[in-house]
């Protein structure tokens, strides 16, 4: 018998001939908060839609609770959802709006009434329970449909992207409340988004996702830290990270990492020996980059300033790096800069090479 | 200038659609003498012996009971198979939906004298000549296709998410129909529900043809046999006339407003 409070087997699933999920196996524990990232068009939307049994896989299985709902319907497998167009229902008010899954439960009057309240006062909107859904703002029309989510107790919340419709401010602010409200609640949360900063922030653990198929899963950190691959590497993190085409070669008996007249040695990672002359490619974190001192020199080309820090864009013998620091700039200016080895990923083929210390 | 032009245009558009209407109002309030009087009055003596003529000697009434329920029962079943064929059609992902809806529009610009024979034979054979649903029959088949298109149209419209939740918050697909598609495409169900009971309302040669004995005639008939081989009681017909049209006209003016949206929808959003 299984507890996880959603396990996700081996789905599949196409729209014609195009696949869009290719077995796709997952859990989320109790109270986990688990968020699906990934491009438009990788399948994530089309995943959380299976899970609320509002498409059809055409393989796999899904548990909820320990229960296979595979071929239940939506209403028997006590999942709430909340829509990106936030899908209120326009004839009706607010409270009416949340009411509407308790009354479709055939709960008594008194309880409905008593859970509405309770919970619109915990999102702030036992004010709005009046008025109809036109009558309200963005941030207001979302809370009214986490409100709506949140009124059954449902086993597991399924968001579809909930705070894309919002302004950045505000969307700021309700990814705060989000995580704020979930850690109240204690519910299990799956989260669809293609914004990375959602992910990390709001994550306990990210599945990322492209064409279909996952390509890591694990906590913001391990995503960001150990990328599995190429697509994650460049998909995660802002700026986005440098990739450097080059070669790998052995110099008494240290890795060196070769790109045209660019040349740093990498005395951290393992399985070089096979690695030998291979073409791999370096990648470089813009965080990575420490501009002050260091054995490297390059001219500064652009500079960005984001307030506390700044983006800088250098030029290193012809190929172009980008390096995010607080450290001293000026444009058309050479500097030293070093790497923070924690920052850099060698990638052969696709996948990341690991380092001996994590071996 | 031009404004007094358009208001000329205006003037003389109204008049050529209202002057009939105005006039067979106007003359049911005369009198026997007033009517047939040379030069033509204007002004009638408000008399509503016509209105009783009508209705003692011609069965006013029961023309205006006979339209009622065949209007009234077009009416709700159009609409009710309207409802399931709009909702397939603009959620269900049928395939073939596009030559579905092309072939409904060919049927409905059949003209109906080619299909009276068949028809007249069917009901013949079912011996429903005569009866409310023998006429009931060919109208909804006759409606449907406006119905469909009106409603599909309109459920088209609505974002599927709104079903979706309202599946995922316990509803069955009927009762996402009927609590949250229906409720929101109400200016289309009206507009729809308003050109069908017209249609019915009016409808003339199907009634001729199937309903050939007096006490279960509809008004337009009813109307049209007022006309004796030697008598012509102008008076009488304009006063049926008049009870024929005004709840019409009550009709449209109560839903003006759900008409109008329901009638532009269709421009706002592709």
């Amino acid at each position: 018998m299984n507890m996880e409070a959603l396990e996700v087997v081996g789905i599949k699933k196409s729209f014609g001939r195009v696949r869009v999920l290719d077995d796709i196996s997952f859990k989320a524990g109790e109270g986990e908060f688990v968020v699906m990232l990934g491009p438009s068009g990788c399948g994530k939307t089309t995943m959380l839609r299976i899970i609320a049994g509002l498409e059809v896989q055409d393989e796999g299985y899904i548990y909820i609770g320990g229960k296979e709902v595979t071929n239940l319907n939506p209403k028997l497998r006590d999942v709430a959802m909340v829509f990106q167009s936030y899908a209120l229902y326009p004839h009706m008010t607010v409270y009416e709006n949340m009411a509407f899954p308790l009354k479709m439960r055939k709960l008594n009057r008194e309880e409905i009434k008593q859970k509405v309240r309770q919970t619109a006062e915990l999102l702030r909107i036992d004010d709005l329970l009046d008025r109809k859904p036109r009558e309200l703002s963005g941030g207001q029309r979302q809370r009214v449909a986490i409100g709506r989510a949140i009124v059954r107790s449902p086993k597991v919340f399924l968001f579809d992207e909930p705070l894309s419709n919002l302004d950045a401010q505000l969307r700021a602010s309700m990814r705060v409340e989000l995580r704020r409200l979930h850690e109240k609640i204690g519910s299990t949360s799956i989260y669809v988004t293609h914004d990375q900063i959602e992910a990390m922030t709001l994550a306990d653990k990210i599945i990322l996702l492209e064409n279909g198929v996952i390509q890591q899963i694990g906590t913001p950190e391990e995503i960001y830290k150990k990328p599995a691959n190429l697509f994650v590497a460049t998909f995660v993190g802002t700026p986005m990270i440098n990739l450097l085409d080059g070669t790998l070669i052995l110099k008494d008996g240290v890795p060196l990492f070769k790109s045209g007249e660019f040349e740093i040695a990498l005395p951290s990672f393992k399985e070089y020996f096979a690695l030998d002359g291979k073409p791999v490619v370096l990648g470089i974190r813009p965080e990575a980059v420490t501009i002050g001192k260091g054995p490297y020199r390059a001219t500064v080309r652009q500079i960005e300033h984001l307030g506390s820090e700044k983006i800088i864009y250098l030029e290193l013998k012809g190929k172009d790096l980008v390096a995010k620091t607080h450290g001293p700039a000026e444009t058309d200016r050479a500097v030293c800069f070093d790497f923070n080895e924690d920052g850099l990923h060698l990638f052969y083929g696709r996948e990341r090479i690991e380092r001996i210390e994590e071996g | 200038m031009r404004k007094w032009i358009l208001w000329a245009l205006v003037m003389v558009i109204v008049f050529l659609s209202l002057g009939p209407f105005l006039w067979f109002v106007d003359t049911s309030f005369k009198t026997e003498v007033e009517v047939t009087a040379i030069p033509p009055v204007i002004c009638p003596s408000g008399s509503v012996g016509f209105y009783v003529s009508s209705i003692k000697n011609y069965r006013l009434l029961s023309y205006v009971k006979n339209s009622a329920i065949v209007a009234t029962l077009t009416t709700l079943i159009t609409i009710l198979l309207s409802l399931f064929a709009g909702y397939s059609v603009a959620r269900l992902g049928l395939p073939k939906r596009e030559l579905f809806m092309k072939a409904l529009l060919v049927v409905s610009m059949f003209p109906q004298i080619s299909i009276a024979g068949p028809v007249w034979r069917i009901l013949y054979r079912l011996g429903w000549l005569n009866t409310y649903q023998g006429l009931v029959i060919p109208y909804v088949t006759l409606t449907l296709p406006l119905g469909v298109w009106v409603v599909a149209s309109f459920f088209k419209q609505l974002p599927e998410d709104l079903e979706d939740a309202a599946i995922i918050d316990g509803c069955s697909r009927l009762g996402a129909l009927f609590r949250i598609m229906v409720p929101l495409s109400a200016p289309g169900v009206f507009t729809a529900a308003i050109l069908v009971f017209i249609y019915a309302w009016n409808e003339f040669f199907f009634a001729l043809l199937i309903m050939t004995r007096q006490d279960v005639q509809t008004l337009p008939v009813g109307i049209a046999m007022f006309q004796g081989q030697y008598t012509l009681p102008w008076g009488e017909i304009a006063a049926a006339s008049t009870v024929a049209t005004v709840p019409l006209v009550l009709l449209v003016f109560v839903f003006q407003r759900r008409i109008i949206s329901g009638l532009s929808a269709g421009a706002i959003k592709g």
